[in-house]
């Protein structure tokens, strides 16, 4: 009972002495001397050594004061779910007879009844049981107050010792480490007069860090490191010039998607999107959803560059260009060569940050912060950030409301509304008009303005070649001399009778895909070659391949989604001048194309246009068929694809 | 140790890609420092070929192996003709350094033993200038801009009037060319402004083409 305790400690404790209440108003350190006012008594003094022989026979008890009910504000979520979680068992134990009884049992039904992973030893159990009872029922305290409040159990001599030899051996700039310092307390520590052992390393250690972080590089590392070390932000960052700085980031959410078949509701999966964030003008450039898997791939991150940089469908979304800088993570996704490549075709400067780094790109990773708050937080079936302890994928497949149409163009209109919406780092400017300001002075720079971007499409296909059709894609056939010409060299090379393909497909041009040349036939096999390839179809000219759909009868129109709405404003060309009408500033019919070029051209003109009969009747009937085949394989494909989990089931 | 405010090391764990429009490739400078030097390569019209952290060469000096890379190698046409220069480039908080300029001694007579040329160290003194950096870094991706589809002869005859920046915008903006046209032209080099001084609509400009 007595032990642990010191004559410093019993300052102002309060003791039940003879069955009346006690104060110990002073304590004499030199004397070893107490002096004790007793209720209804006068002040008198007892020795130390006394005293304790009373504690030990139990004449005299240390009245524990009852820890102080701590206030539940400004607890944090997980400090209230861990009360909630110990209550539980606490509660569970105060239902019982003899509540320390079979405690081991009580623990595994608790834990299988609450879905706690963390559980708890039997006697951390019985002492946690005992402080809840002492704290008036309430698992609070033992969890907000978990501060020891005991004495430091040094004299004051050895303390001031301690803290001598910390400034002048350790807490100065190239000090010793905090053993050395100890080695040389201890070393000393007898010749000055002291008994016993001198103080640990953790113990000068603990005194050195009550100090504060700042204090303690200040004085370790000097005036400048510690300020530079805990600066305070007190700029905003206030640039407006658009795609000075770009940053991109993929965002897992915790919301489930769902199809409906048939009537019957379908699992698809959770949603991950490519988020391509202008740090400048806080807008969003552009974005890719992905639906059903959460691992990155490099074909969403390029259809989400895809999308930042051409304009978009939508005329009000007139965020779009080629960035100067991008920022992104070490992600896999991020450092393939599919993506460098087209970093590399936009011609700025790109950078990949350090790992476990997210603050290098932090403006992407607080629009995240701000979507899970703004978007996602309001959204039916969202089960907020990934917590096994709280839920599961069974919890977000019951939850799950929206069909992708649904949740992209709720989406749609939440980016409209961000864009519109005045923002204090912008000084009360929207994204929008941040951005009109900002082209003014640095226009944007397009991908139809580059050359080798003009080939660049979003996403990635793997597809086979047809000698007949060449390639498909959603129904699309698209062929060229070229691709033939690259057939024959392919087969030659690899002496097989197919060749299998890499498109790049932009979803908002049905006009002509890009195929990647294999590497076998590719005139630079250590680069990414990209050649482009019409589609057959001539009315597919300045459509999407969503629009082809609708046109075909194969879809139908969804209100407001941003791919499917009108684009006649698709066009890179400047529509109103400021001022006065529109120069034309293009070559004229007679270029610089001398007399043999010119024929040249007209030759292979001559010779590729006309109709052949039989090949377009052979290509008719094919359509047909295959057109019936895509139609099986889809549904059949539907099938396997989305019907394995049912939520119904 | 404090290094000037515009200088920013990037360190082995962050990677940064540069892009040469004038070479059509990707180099990885190793600092802020690098990447504007890089830039200026780009816009200087006598700078014809260059690369950056091109090859390693190994050098014995005093009996050691030792392993060195040159910042920069350039080509260069000079009124007497075209020139390489290899060059180093550091910070003049570590060029002002003895040990480090023993080092760059030694290390340029190992090139003149084996190329005839001189490692040259380049400081920001010698070409590193803030305004210049920023406004080279903003208008350096215009210069991949196409103008091949554009009458250019024609383009010009609407722009003889043009004084400054603003009137540049003004008047591209009534071609049926991309939004980009106006400062591709400035960065093409096609219409002249001072990059040294902060770019604005109120900027002169001096339109020499043809």
């Amino acid at each position: 009972m007595a032990r642990g305790i010191t004559l410093s400690s019993l300052q102002d404790k309060k003791l039940e002495y003879m069955g009346k209440k006690a104060v110990v108003r002073a304590v004499n350190e030199a004397t070893q001397e107490l002096f004790i006012e007793r209720e209804g008594h006068h002040m008198f003094m007892r020795p130390f050594v006394d005293l304790l022989e009373e504690i030990k026979k139990g004449k005299i008890t240390i009245i524990q004061e009852l820890a102080k009910a701590p206030s539940m504000q400004g607890a944090t979520s997980e400090q209230l779910l861990e009360i909630n979680r110990r209550e539980k068992y606490f509660y569970a134990m105060l239902a019982k007879k003899y509540p320390t009884k079979d405690v081991e049992r009580l623990v595994e039904d608790i834990q299988r009844e609450a879905n706690d992973t963390i559980g708890y030893a039997r006697s951390t159990l019985c002492k946690d049981f005992k402080k809840f009872k002492r704290d008036g029922y309430s698992a609070a305290p033992q969890v907000l107050n978990n501060k020891r409040n005991r004495d430091t159990g040094l004299t004051q001599d050895v303390d001031d010792l301690v803290w001598g030899y910390l400034y002048k051996h350790h807490l100065k700039e190239n000090g010793k480490s905090v053993a050395a310092t100890q080695r040389l307390l201890a070393m000393n520590y007898e010749e000055l007069g002291y008994e016993g052992n001198a103080p640990c390393a953790k113990t000068l250690m603990r005194r050195a860090r009550s100090l504060g972080p700042y204090e303690y590089d200040r004085l370790r590392y000097g005036e400048s490191y510690a300020k530079n070390k805990y600066k305070q932000k007190l700029e905003k960052y206030g640039i407006t010039i658009p795609l000075d700085r770009v940053e991109l980031d993929m965002a897992h959410f915790n919301v489930g998607i769902v199809k409906f078949v048939n009537g019957k509701k379908y699992y698809r999966g959770t949603v991950s999107m490519a988020l391509v964030f202008d740090v400048g003008t806080a807008s969003l450039l552009g974005y890719a959803i992905q639906v059903g898997k959460n691992k990155e791939a490099s074909s969403y991150v390029v259809a989400s560059i895809h999308h930042a940089i051409n304009r978009k469908p939508d005329p009000t979304y007139i965020q779009h260009g080629c960035m100067r800088l991008a920022v992104m993570d070490a992600g896999t996704a991020y450092r393939s060569a599919m993506t460098k490549s087209l970093l590399q075709k936009i011609q700025g400067v790109f950078e990949t940050t350090e790992v476990r780094k997210p603050c290098s790109k932090g403006f992407v990773e607080n629009f995240v912060n701000r979507l899970r708050l703004e978007f996602f937080q309001g959204l039916e079936g969202y089960c907020g950030p990934f917590d096994p302890s709280r839920y599961s994928e069974a919890n977000i497949k019951k939850d799950a409301k929206y069909t992708f149409e649904q949740f992209h163009q709720k989406f749609t209109n939440y980016v409209r509304e961000y864009h519109n919406s005045q923002l204090k780092r912008l000084h009360g400017l929207t994204p929008n008009q941040a951005w009109i300001k900002g082209t003014e002075v640095y226009p944007v720079l397009e991908p139809s303005d580059i050359p080798e971007l003009r080939k660049y499409k979003g996403l990635e296909v793997d597809v086979t070649y047809h000698i007949k059709y060449g390639t498909t894609y959603d129904y699309q056939y698209f062929n060229s001399p070229e691709l033939k010409a690259m057939y024959e060299a392919y087969c030659v090379a690899t002496r097989k009778d197919y060749m299998p393909l890499t498109l790049l497909v932009d979803l908002n041009d049905a006009s002509s895909v890009s195929v990647v040349v294999p590497s076998v036939v590719s005139p630079n096999p250590d680069e990414i070659v990209l050649l482009s390839i019409p589609n057959t179809n001539r009315s597919a000219f300045g459509k999407s391949f969503n629009e082809l759909s609708i046109i075909e009868g194969r879809c139908e129109v969804l209100d407001g989604a941003t791919t499917f709405l009108e684009d006649h404003n698709l066009s890179g060309y400047r529509s109103t001048p400021k001022h006065g009408d529109i120069i034309d500033i293009t070559h004229s019919q007679d270029s610089d194309l001398s007399e043999d070029e010119v024929n040249t051209e007209i030759d292979e003109i001559i010779n590729s246009a006309g109709v052949d009969f039989k090949a377009e009747e052979q290509l008719d009937d094919e359509e047909l068929k295959s057109s019936d085949e895509h139609t099986n394989e889809h549904f059949n494909d539907a099938e396997n694809k989305n019907l394995g989990v049912s939520v119904d089931d | 140790m404090v290094f000037p405010k515009q200088i920013r090391f990037y360190g082995k764990k962050k990677a940064t890609y540069f892009n040469s429009i004038q070479m059509r490739k990707t180099f990885r400078p190793e600092s802020s420092f690098e990447t504007s030097f890089m830039l200026q390569q780009e816009f200087d019209d006598d700078v014809f070929a260059w690369a950056g952290q091109a090859q390693s060469f190994v050098f014995n000096i005093k009996g050691k192996n030792t392993r060195y890379t040159p910042d920069v190698v350039r080509k260069r046409r000079t009124p007497e003709g075209d020139v390489i220069e290899f060059i180093e480039l550091k910070p003049n908080i570590f060029a002002n350094n003895e040990s480090v300029y023993t080092k760059h001694q030694l290390l340029s007579e190992q090139f003149l033993d084996l190329y005839n040329r001189p490692l040259s160290v380049h400081t920001e003194d010698d070409f590193y200038k803030p305004i210049k950096a920023e406004n080279l870094a903003r208008f350096y991706q215009y210069r991949a801009y196409d103008f091949s589809r554009y009458d250019l002869d024609l383009a010009f005859t609407h722009l003889t009037d043009v004084k400054c920046v603003g009137d540049l915008y003004e008047m591209c903006s009534r071609f049926n060319a991309s939004p980009a046209f106006a400062p591709a032209l400035i960065a093409q080099k096609k219409v002249h402004i001072d990059f040294e001084k902060p770019f604005s609509l109120d900027l002169p400009l001096e339109v020499k083409y043809g």
